[in-house]
């Protein structure tokens, strides 16, 4: 049979379409491994499961990590609270810098853990195997975002209590489920961000680093964080086009201190529909980044070089 | 007649020696402070190569405004929005306090992620540690790149605030002296800071990167970085009084607009608060390399310097 070689030892008689030990031309591991679209779709679960798994596990057995992922957030939001006090800010602001400095955790997830994870797993030998298996990247990408969620919400759950307890923060919700979509819209819309910039630092090789550290601060300021986007003027329309992050820290900030409407950018609905259009513009151009790259490891095997 | 009295076999001719080249017996001589000189230089040029060597100049000096501005607007963002834009004094309190603050990147956490990085990711601790080089000397020089690269940061952060936020800062009327002097001894307290901690956190598996960010947050909540210390909690007040950085920022402050901070610090002289800052750097100074000696000898017997965390 033309471009069928058989392996020594193969039993006369055996299935050779489906044999794992000959040898086909393919496009990929996917097409490689012949499976029907279940076994795929099952293989695609038990990977995003695979890859929450450490996260999660390595989470509740390492504790310590909690006293920096809450202490450290808590210690600089506390920094601006003090700020506002010492200007002589109406407590509203205070709530602002509290909501903001939660939100925190979400962004640093996703561009440490999501954007540069690709980036450390090829430092440590893991990439080589996510392109050889027949899986989707999307669906190891998957699994750090539910891993890194878990975390996330955490961190962001302490950080709301305990400085709310310590400063007097009070809430004012009238629509939670309103707040609860936007939340979650504005979660689909970071983490789809942070899928399509993995691709792109992997591209990268230690500008990865300096790439997240310029993440940090420059989109604390321009995803307003700390104060309203609207300080921005004009320019804060254009941020919210692009950045989930400060659309939707708006939206939620709108939602959850009722009556400060007048500080918000736009109206929380077109705010939500701004972030459900971005998770999903996100996602799409994540999955296509991704089968480039994916393409560009085969056909180059310069991805899989390590330490660059 | 004992193992230890035994001539000892010739070793096979290598080196430099063996390929007919002379043996500089001057180079197995220790010579404490040439050899500190030239780690220090080597930590330098690497460090240096490793800070900026990743891009082309043009996007590394992009890199290095916006980090820098990025910070000082995020802080400019809330004296805007509450509508205290007017305030002269706590924009220029903000400026200050950032455009200083962009040293504790490279005098604290810099240098503490310098051995991390070189035991976790570049795997050469072992080699710098094991030569003849004088370690701290490389560790300091490695460092020294990074504060370089933090001076630009701070000096766009003025510029900035000077011309765009009208920060009145007057290089005519700057304390030269003082601000030397400020500089200095807050500089060394970080850099002993710095190397007390990263000898501690070769002592750890996980959480090491972790320590320095988090000691520095503790230091911009407690050493008046962005606010004046009388705004903090009474309990915590007398922790700010003990940490260097609270009476390097003020005598920087100080320094570059002509007065000092209103509250507690106005009530002292210019030398009271230079005398603070040179006790403080002073104690830091002391228990820092106390701790890098003790942590780095543990490290040695224990293996540590080796090891590789995966963290």
């Amino acid at each position: 049979m033309s471009g069928i070689a058989a392996a020594p030892g193969i039993p006369p008689g055996a299935d050779r379409d489906h044999s794992p030990y000959l040898w086909r031309a393919s496009a990929d591991p996917v097409s490689a491994a012949g499976w029907s679209r279940r076994r795929l779709l099952g293989t695609n679960l038990r990977s995003v499961l695979g890859r929450a798994f450490p996260r999660i596990v390595g989470a509740l057995r390492e504790p310590s990590w909690v006293a920096f992922e809450v202490g450290m957030p808590l210690l600089t939001t506390s920094a601006f609270v003090l700020v506002y006090r010492a200007l002589g800010a109406p407590e509203a602001f205070v709530g602002f810098a509290v909501v903001g400095g939660a939100m925190i955790a979400f962004w640093m997830n996703v561009i440490w853990m999501m954007a540069a994870q690709l980036y450390w797993e090829r430092s440590q030998g893991n990439l080589e195997l996510y392109f050889t298996a027949p899986i989707h990247l999307m669906s190891i990408l998957l699994g750090m975002a539910i891993g890194g969620l878990f975390m996330s919400s955490i961190r962001a759950a302490v950080v709301v209590a305990a400085a709310s307890l310590l400063f007097g923060v009070q809430y004012a919700i009238e629509d939670w489920a309103a707040l609860a979509v936007v939340f979650l819209l504005t979660l689909a819309a970071l983490y789809g961000l942070g899928m399509l910039l993995a691709s792109l630092f992997l591209l990268w090789g230690r500008e990865a680093w300096h790439m997240v550290q310029l993440l940090q601060e420059p989109v604390y300021f321009l995803g307003g964080l700390y104060a309203p986007i609207r300080v921005l003027g004009s320019f804060a329309y254009l941020v919210a086009g692009v950045l989930p992050l400060a659309v939707g820290l708006d939206a939620i900030r709108q939602l959850a201190f009722a009556g400060t409407e007048q500080l918000g950018l736009l109206p929380v609905r077109v705010e939500g529909a701004i972030l459900a259009i971005m998770a999903v513009l996100f996602l799409v151009l994540a999955h296509r980044a991704l089968a480039f790259v994916e393409r560009l490891a085969r056909r180059e095997g310069r991805l899989t070089i390590r330490w660059q | 007649m004992s193992a230890a009295a035994a001539p000892r076999p010739a070793a096979p001719a290598t080196g430099p020696a063996a390929s007919g080249g002379p043996f500089d017996p001057g180079r197995a001589d220790p010579r404490p402070l040439s050899d500190a000189v030239r780690s220090l230089r080597a930590g330098i040029r690497l460090g240096w190569a490793i800070e900026s060597n990743w891009s082309d100049p043009v996007l590394f000096a992009i890199y290095s405004v916006v980090k820098s501005v990025g910070a000082v607007l995020l802080l400019v963002a809330l004296v805007w929005i509450v509508g205290a834009g007017g305030r002269s004094d706590a924009v220029a309190y903000l400026v200050v306090g950032s455009a200083a603050w962009t040293f504790v990147g490279g005098g604290l956490i810099g240098l503490v992620q310098t051995i991390l990085d070189d035991r976790e990711q570049y795997r050469v601790l072992k080699y710098v540690v094991v030569s003849s080089a004088s370690f701290l000397a490389y560790l300091l020089g490695r460092s020294g790149a990074q504060l370089l690269i933090a001076t630009i940061g701070c000096l766009v952060i003025l510029t900035i605030g000077i011309v765009l936020l009208g920060v009145p800062i007057d290089p005519v009327a700057i304390d030269w002296p003082l601000f030397a002097a400020s500089m200095a001894l807050g500089l060394v307290g970080l850099m002993a800071l710095g190397i007390g901690l990263a000898g501690f956190c070769l002592q750890l598996r996980q959480e090491a990167w972790s320590y320095p960010e988090a000691v520095a947050g503790g230091l911009y909540l407690l050493s008046g970085a962005i606010f004046p210390v009388d705004v903090l909690p009474e309990a915590f007040r007398p922790a700010a009084f003990a940490l260097a950085p609270t009476w390097w920022l003020e005598g920087l402050r100080r320094a570059l607009l002509g007065r000092p901070t209103p509250g507690v610090m106005a009530g002292l002289s210019d030398t009271a608060v230079l005398a603070a800052l040179a006790v403080t750097a002073a104690a830091l100074v002391v228990l820092g390399l106390a701790i890098f000696r003790v942590m780095l000898r543990r490290a040695r017997d224990r293996g540590l310097i080796d090891q590789t965390t995966g963290s």
